[in-house]
């Protein structure tokens, strides 16, 4: 083989490498809503929502990422790479991995969790599945990343798909959440804060090792989930918040958040090494395909029906998915650079 | 303090613009990160391969070695020096 040769067939092992990254990290972030549900759905959680509108989501996201950091911190010390935490802080492009952490950890998991608080496990997963459709817009902008016709059709099915799926709402019993609609918005706010994380800590993991930047980002995310969510937003006060965690630590909620932050953690591990692989946008899309896998575990689960409407609009979802992913051969470079 | 290892390849790299084999880019940096795992050339590659899908670095020469493994030589490119001046200037020193 020559030279050009060589380096097509490596480039190939490379981007196959995002993909599979990519697509992994669906399947397992597609446990993480059975787990939230049932995290929510048991004391102290049940009862502390009346509380305050922020206390339950605040305080199950804090328990979910520490777990999911404590998860990717063994990750990265088996890997030699704990040191690396440390030398990342003292750099600029530390900021960016942290504006990330806040705007995707506490940020928009607790609009998800909000969504399946009010809204219940199904709709909030699908709407969030849109997050690569803004994600792509902002790459195209941000990363200036390359985005051709057929990932620009992708786009549009993607957000059709969501539309399709949130507009018929006769499968599920909506009456048993009162503060539906409320839900739903959740569930967008949730997407656009994924797609704004991701597009802000690719550029900053063109600097920092993905690994490590996820790594990073769980650290941010407990710190500020410690120090701003849960005394200041979590609406129960510094004291209520604590003894709210404390309560959780013996009860099966504890379980369940820890289960959910450990196949978060693990999920964005390969998040991460998929965006920095293939392109944030790519990487995006193939994470979505949780919604899918998150769908068919919680209907197996739950033995609920579906109605069919949900189904094709899942399906035009995960066909706009492939679209953006687009053609392996064709993504050896990721951005515009002349 | 040690720059991330992703940062201190970029450094390596932009004051060598002939370009490095990830073997001679860990020749440079074992001393500074010995012992640590992260730091080898197959995983010097993979870092140099992801820089090289955002435009960062790019690859001016491809061959096989003895073992029949393929082997890259990465320079840095234009906008990765535009990329490092914006975000990270102190690489340029």
């Amino acid at each position: 083989m020559n030279s050009s040769e060589l380096l097509i067939s490596k480039n190939m092992g490379y981007v196959k490498k995002g993909i599979i990254w990519g697509l992994l990290s669906g399947v397992l972030c597609g446990f993480l809503t059975i787990f939230e549900d049932k995290g929510l759905g048991t004391e102290p959680f049940v009862s502390a929502g009346a509380l305050s509108l922020m206390a339950v989501p605040i305080v199950f996201g804090f328990l979910q990422d520490l777990s999911s950091w404590l998860c990717v911190l063994i990750a990265n010390i088996a890997n030699g790479k704990g040191r690396e935490y440390l030398r990342a802080v003292k750099t600029k492009p530390f900021l960016l991995l942290a504006i990330g952490a806040i705007v995707g950890g506490p940020g928009a998991a607790c609009f998800y969790l909000c969504g399946v608080f009010f809204a219940g496990p199904f709709y909030p997963v699908v709407l969030s599945a849109t997050f690569p459709a803004f994600g792509a817009i902002l790459a195209r902008v941000v990363l200036k990343e390359k985005i051709d016709l057929r990932m620009w059709c992708g786009i549009l099915l993607a957000v059709i798909g969501a539309i399709v799926v949130s507009w018929v709402s006769g499968g599920v019993d909506i009456s048993a959440y009162p503060h539906f609609t409320l839900g739903i918005i959740f569930g967008i706010l949730a997407a656009l804060g994924w797609a704004v994380e991701g597009v802000i800590s690719n550029a900053g993991m063109d600097f920092i090792d993905p690994e490590v930047a996820n790594g990073v980002r769980y650290s941010v995310s407990v710190l500020f989930y410690m120090i701003i969510g849960i005394p200041f937003i979590s609406g129960i006060g510094l004291t209520g918040g604590y003894a709210l965690v404390g309560s959780s630590f013996a009860s099966k909620a504890l379980l369940f958040a820890f289960l959910a932050g450990a196949v978060e953690g693990i999920g964005y591990y390969f998040y991460y090494k998929s965006c920095n692989a293939c392109g944030s946008s790519r990487g995006m899309t193939l994470n979505s395909t949780y919604t899918a896998w998150s769908c068919i575990i919680c209907a197996v689960f739950y033995r609920e029906a579906l109605p069919v409407t949900f189904w094709i609009g899942l399906v035009v979802i995960i066909f706009g998915g492939f679209l953006i992913a687009g053609n392996p051969t064709k993504i050896f470079s990721l951005r515009d650079t002349d | 303090m040690l720059m991330p290892l992703r940062c201190s390849i970029m450094q390596i790299l932009i004051h060598h613009p002939a370009g490095m084999t990830p073997s001679e880019i860990y020749d440079q940096l074992d001393p500074a990160y010995k012992k640590e795992r992260q730091c080898s050339p197959e995983r010097l590659d993979g870092h140099l391969m992801s820089m090289k899908g955002v435009g960062i670095v790019e690859a001016t020469d491809a061959f096989q070695d003895d073992h029949g493994q393929t082997v890259v030589r990465y320079s840095f490119t234009d906008y990765g020096l535009d990329t490092a001046k914006k975000y990270f200037p102190s690489l340029l020193n």
